[in-house]
């Protein structure tokens, strides 16, 4: 399921009322990578995959309105972010405190680079996106998770590229104050 | 332009999308403002550095086992949505459907709004979507999957985490729960820990690696990799592991001594980027190497970036050849040389010999030990550019007497086949050219090999190859050698019959180094003669003199990058007791590299 016919394909198969053959596939495919994205928005392993199932869910329920002239990934990104906006939103108003937390650093994680811990750098870098606020947290995955480009962030979240600009600029400059000094790139 | 306008901007010119005038703008601001330069290259690092950092901080995510059956809800739903719509849209269709009446009165039901209906009128749908969860919960994520395989023998995958991966040949393409591809090539050892990590006792692996699973490791015993987001291989056979990156970047430690499953402290080797890896002896310090030279340019263009995952075959034997090339460059006569010129480089050989399908193999091609010359029989493709081509099997014979040793090919892919002298336990078949040289192992088992010369379908660069291959016993000792020679020609010879005439096409269209052929029938005065001298001798310059032991082959004349350098040369083609010269002047110009003869 490596090139874009692979999608059009799986899509199409959505489209005509899927199966769970073609689940598996849509999950196969795309569920670790946005597992991944909700865990660094969620920062706990239940509500992550929560967000990746029910993400992949409105996917398959919405999937005629997908646009295939578009990235499959962007909408998909979208949905999850949308999600998580909800998410966010009830979390400030209900103030939950969760305790599944992620676990410790694995031991046998490698050193990387200059010395520094990779996974405790790592850590401290996740736990300081997750303290930013939604909006600033989706540009910062999008861009330095996701790898997007500007207008890529800006399709995905439908804002306008000034805005992911500005919010980026608002993500660095909390998130300076949030990372340690030592980890600061 | 404010500083604030400017940092904004900044991103845009990471990205490369500022228009010229802007990017201009941009730049001469930076360069005067040390508080914009400084955001511009914080920026840099944050992509540069970031994405590494928060795929190894969600390293532990893991797929729940229910989860395509989870995602399978949806299509329940879907269902009863489209049967809502058909409602809508019909009532004829309805009762076309299996399960129209109950459709029906579900959809009658909702329509009217009676909520506690919906629970009995999906209940019309469990029966199709009971089975959807049972097929759902079969097809979740499986820990080790495989994705393709090729040739595969004694094939052992996990099921669960931790286990391991055995493949006692072939090729396999597995696919972890974390996205990271991993292709196999037996025979190989591996245990799966975990999504993230694997350790290789033996084998030859490419990895591609999405971004977001940065910090995937491979480990041997000699050698730990940690992927910062990448494609590389790694090969461990014959106490030598080898580390090769593709694309991208991987960080390469030392492994403990200790023993298998005791993993010590390691030791930063470096970090390797595109072009560079690491190789390691058992027992010495690793070594980094790096893609030097114009040979290694050359095989490394081949297979950078992700060329390397649509052939990883021929990516894992580059990656090696790449690796022999700097030993021999730097350190010659160390174990990281010679023990590695006795490890197979990977190039795909098959049982069969090599033919193409229209063409039914032929008899009586094997090499012949017994015969007083050696012979190897090349799959030969004939007619380059042609549709529909085929593969005559030929005897190459390296008799005096019979002078048809040489033979040429147009393909890149050239089937070997040969019979094993007595005693002989394993051989080593060495290549050399003009532009490239390698060498591959064989059991005593194998007698045929496909070889292929270059990356493209056809050559792109004519050469002349001398092919040896030396059979061992049990101790090492040679117990037989059987040689060969192959011209590969892009067409400008082979096409047409090599005619003996200056004014022929075959002398004038050649490129880069020259191929010369020769053949004393070309002359019915000089058909009779046994060996062939070719004089080259430059204008203003040096003159080498050339003896050749046959009366007909091709000459592989090194003019690029061979202290030749431009100019007139005078050629001359005689045959060592016959009448008769044959001479040609070639020019090399300065401003190109097409020869021409006059």
């Amino acid at each position: 399921m490596k090139s874009s016919s692979a999608m059009n394909e799986l899509v199409h198969r959505l489209k005509q009322g899927g199966d769970e053959k073609t689940v598996g596939l849509l999950v196969e495919r795309y569920g670790p990578r946005l597992l991944t994205a909700a865990t660094l928005l969620c920062g706990n392993r239940t509500d992550a995959q929560d967000l990746m199932i029910e993400t992949l869910q409105r996917a398959v329920r919405a999937i005629n309105k997908f646009q295939e002239s578009s990235s499959f990934f962007s909408w998909l990104y979208g949905i999850l972010f949308n999600l998580n906006r909800m998410a966010w939103r009830k979390r400030v108003r209900s103030r939950v405190t969760y305790t599944d937390e992620l676990p410790d650093v694995a031991e046998d994680v490698p050193h990387v680079g200059n010395g520094l811990d990779a996974a405790a750098a790592a850590d401290s870098l996740a736990a300081a996106v997750r303290q930013l606020s939604e909006p600033l947290q989706a540009v910062v995955v999008l861009r330095y998770y996701g790898e997007m480009s500007i207008a890529e962030v800006a399709e995905t979240l439908k804002i306008s590229p000034g805005t992911v600009k500005s919010r980026l600029f608002s993500a660095a400059a909390r998130l300076r104050e949030l990372i340690p000094e030592e980890m600061r790139p | 332009m404010t500083c604030e306008t400017c940092q904004l901007a900044c991103y845009d010119l990471l990205d490369r999308s500022l228009c010229e005038k802007d990017e201009r703008d941009v730049l001469a601001h930076i360069e005067r403002c040390p508080q914009c330069r400084a955001f511009l290259e914080e920026e840099g690092a944050r992509m540069r550095t970031w994405p590494r950092l928060l795929g190894i901080a969600a390293r532990e995510a893991a797929l729940p086992p229910d989860a395509a059956e989870r995602v399978a809800h949806a299509l329940e739903v879907s269902h009863v949505k489209g049967a809502l719509r058909l409602s809508k849209g019909g009532w004829a269709r309805i009762f076309q459907r299996n399960h129209h009446w109950t459709a029906l009165a579900s959809s009658l039901l909702v329509l009217a709004g009676i909520g506690g209906a919906v629970l009995w009128k999906t209940g019309t749908g469990m029966t199709e979507v009971c089975l959807n969860r049972t097929a759902a919960c079969e097809s979740s994520v499986p820990a080790v999957m495989l994705v393709s395989q090729k040739n595969v023998k004694g094939l052992d995958l996990p099921e669960t985490l931790p286990g391991t991966l055995r493949l006692e040949s072939g090729e396999i393409v597995v696919r972890l729960q974390t996205g990271v591809e991993l292709t196999l090539i037996g025979p190989a050892d591996v245990e799966v820990r975990n999504g993230l990590r694997v350790a290789m006792e033996r084998g030859r692996l490419l990895a591609n690696v999405p971004h977001w699973a940065s910090g995937f490791t491979v480990r041997t015993r000699d050698l730990e990799v940690c992927d910062l987001g990448t494609v590389f291989s790694v090969a461990r056979e014959d106490d030598v592991s080898d580390v090769f990156v593709f694309k991208g970047r991987v960080q390469v430690s030392e492994s403990g001594c200790g023993d298998w499953g005791l993993e010590t402290t390691v030791a930063e080797v470096g970090i390797c980027q595109a072009g560079e890896g690491v190789r390691a002896v058992s027992g010495e310090r690793p070594a980094k190497i790096a893609t030097d030279g114009p040979e290694a340019g050359k095989l490394f263009g081949s297979v950078q970036g992700g060329l390397a995952v649509r052939d990883p075959a021929k990516a894992l034997a580059t990656a090696t050849r790449i690796a022999d090339l700097w030993a021999e460059r730097y350190m010659p006569g160390s174990n990281l040389v010679a023990k590695k010129m006795r490890i197979g480089n990977g190039i795909l050989f098959q049982n069969k010999a090599w033919v193409r399908a229209s063409v039914p193999e032929q008899e009586g091609n094997n090499m012949n030990r017994a015969s007083a010359a050696a012979v190897l029989t090349a799959a030969v493709m004939m007619g380059v550019g042609t549709t529909g081509a085929t593969s005559v099997p030929i005897q190459i014979e390296t008799s005096p007497g019979f002078s048809r040793h040489w033979h040429t090919v147009f393909t890149n892919e050239v089937g070997l086949k040969w019979e094993w002298c007595a005693g002989a336990t394993h051989a080593e078949l060495d290549i050399r050219g003009m532009n490239a040289s390698f060498a591959t192992n064989f059991a005593g088992v194998t007698s045929n090999y496909l070889w292929r010369a270059f990356t493209t379908s056809s050559p792109s660069v004519e050469d002349v190859y001398d092919l040896h291959l030396t059979f061992y016993n049990g101790s090492d000792a040679v117990v037989g050698t059987l040689t060969s020679r192959l011209a590969v020609m892009t067409a400008a010879f082979g096409k047409s019959a090599v005619i003996p005439s200056t004014a022929a096409s075959g002398w004038t269209k050649v490129r880069n180094d020259v191929v010369i052929p020769y053949d004393a029938t070309w002359a019915a005065a000089t058909a009779n003669a046994a060996s062939s001298r070719l004089v080259i001798a430059k204008v203003g310059g040096s003159t080498q003199t050339n003896a050749m032991p046959d009366a007909a082959g091709y000459y592989g004349w090194k003019l690029k990058n061979s202290g030749w350098g431009y100019g007139t040369f005078n050629l001359a083609l005689t045959f060592p007791g016959m009448a008769g010269e044959w001479d040609a002047t070639v020019t090399r110009p300065v401003d190109g590299i097409m020869i021409r003869v006059r």
